[in-house]
């Protein structure tokens, strides 16, 4: 993978948290493709005003997540990758433990996620 | 100049050198993570250079750092960096969480931290205090 293509997709995926975390909403929504699904543990969020209603209803938190495993060609314009994460609620109260399941898409010079699938580990 | 592979992952490394080396009481290795005009920014406080720095770190509780994916930003010889953080705490596994914003700059000896700042996000929202 060159040099843009693992700094693309470094940054996309630490933005996921991040912009969750500081609760930069339309940010996040920019990370996704217009099409994508976001599969929360089999419930999926398949247009950018479900996603956006996920941000006003899930606990404010940090994203830990810890490095990922990146497979596939950037040539091909698509990549899969996976990563474990730890959430932590503000009020210290939830801890949740699961993994994520990505397949991301070249769009111009950025890379979006077209499917993310969190699974928890409960 | 250089906006490479290596410069990517010599960051990622110093990134992960500051939480390890402050959590094995390294103090002084994690002090050379630093510009020697570097500053740390946390609790309403600056620890500035070398003697600042020390100070801190031989002051802060024990604990573990745990770090998220970054996002780094390189621009030349000087580079931005976000992470979010999760510190646990050594005797009480209490945990605070937060982010990290980091100015780094590019030395002869690598690249360092010139300003890193903590922001804990506590119920009340974002806070320069846990």
């Amino acid at each position: 993978m060159n040099d843009i293509d693992l700094r693309a997709v470094h940054n996309l995926l630490g933005r996921y948290g991040l912009l969750l975390d500081r609760l930069d909403v339309e940010e996040w929504l920019d990370l996704f493709t217009d099409d994508a699904v976001l599969d929360i543990d089999g419930t999926e969020l398949d247009s950018r005003e479900k996603r956006r209603h996920l941000t006003t209803t899930a606990p404010r938190g940090v994203h830990v997540v810890n490095l990922p495993v990146i497979t596939g060609d950037p040539a091909t314009d698509s990549l899969s990758a996976t990563a474990t994460f730890l959430f932590r609620s503000v009020d210290g109260v939830t801890v949740r433990l699961g993994w994520y399941d990505d397949r991301l898409e070249r769009v111009g010079d950025q890379w979006r996620f077209t499917y993310r699938r969190i699974s928890f580990l409960d | 100049m250089g906006d490479t592979r290596g410069d990517l992952e010599e960051i990622e490394v110093l990134l992960a050198r500051y939480g390890n080396r402050l959590d094995r009481s390294d103090h002084s290795g994690w002090v050379d993570l630093f510009t020697t005009d570097g500053r740390f920014e946390v609790y309403g406080r600056s620890f500035e250079g070398p003697e600042g720095l020390l100070r801190m770190a031989e002051s802060a509780p024990g604990g573990l750092h745990l770090t998220s994916a970054a996002l780094i930003e390189i621009d030349g010889d000087s580079a931005t960096v976000e992470q979010s953080f999760l510190f646990v705490d050594q005797v009480s596994h209490e945990s605070r969480i937060g982010w990290y914003d980091d100015q780094l700059v590019r030395t002869s000896e690598g690249w360092r931290f010139q300003v890193r700042r903590s922001t804990f996000l506590t119920p009340d929202g974002p806070s320069d205090r846990p």
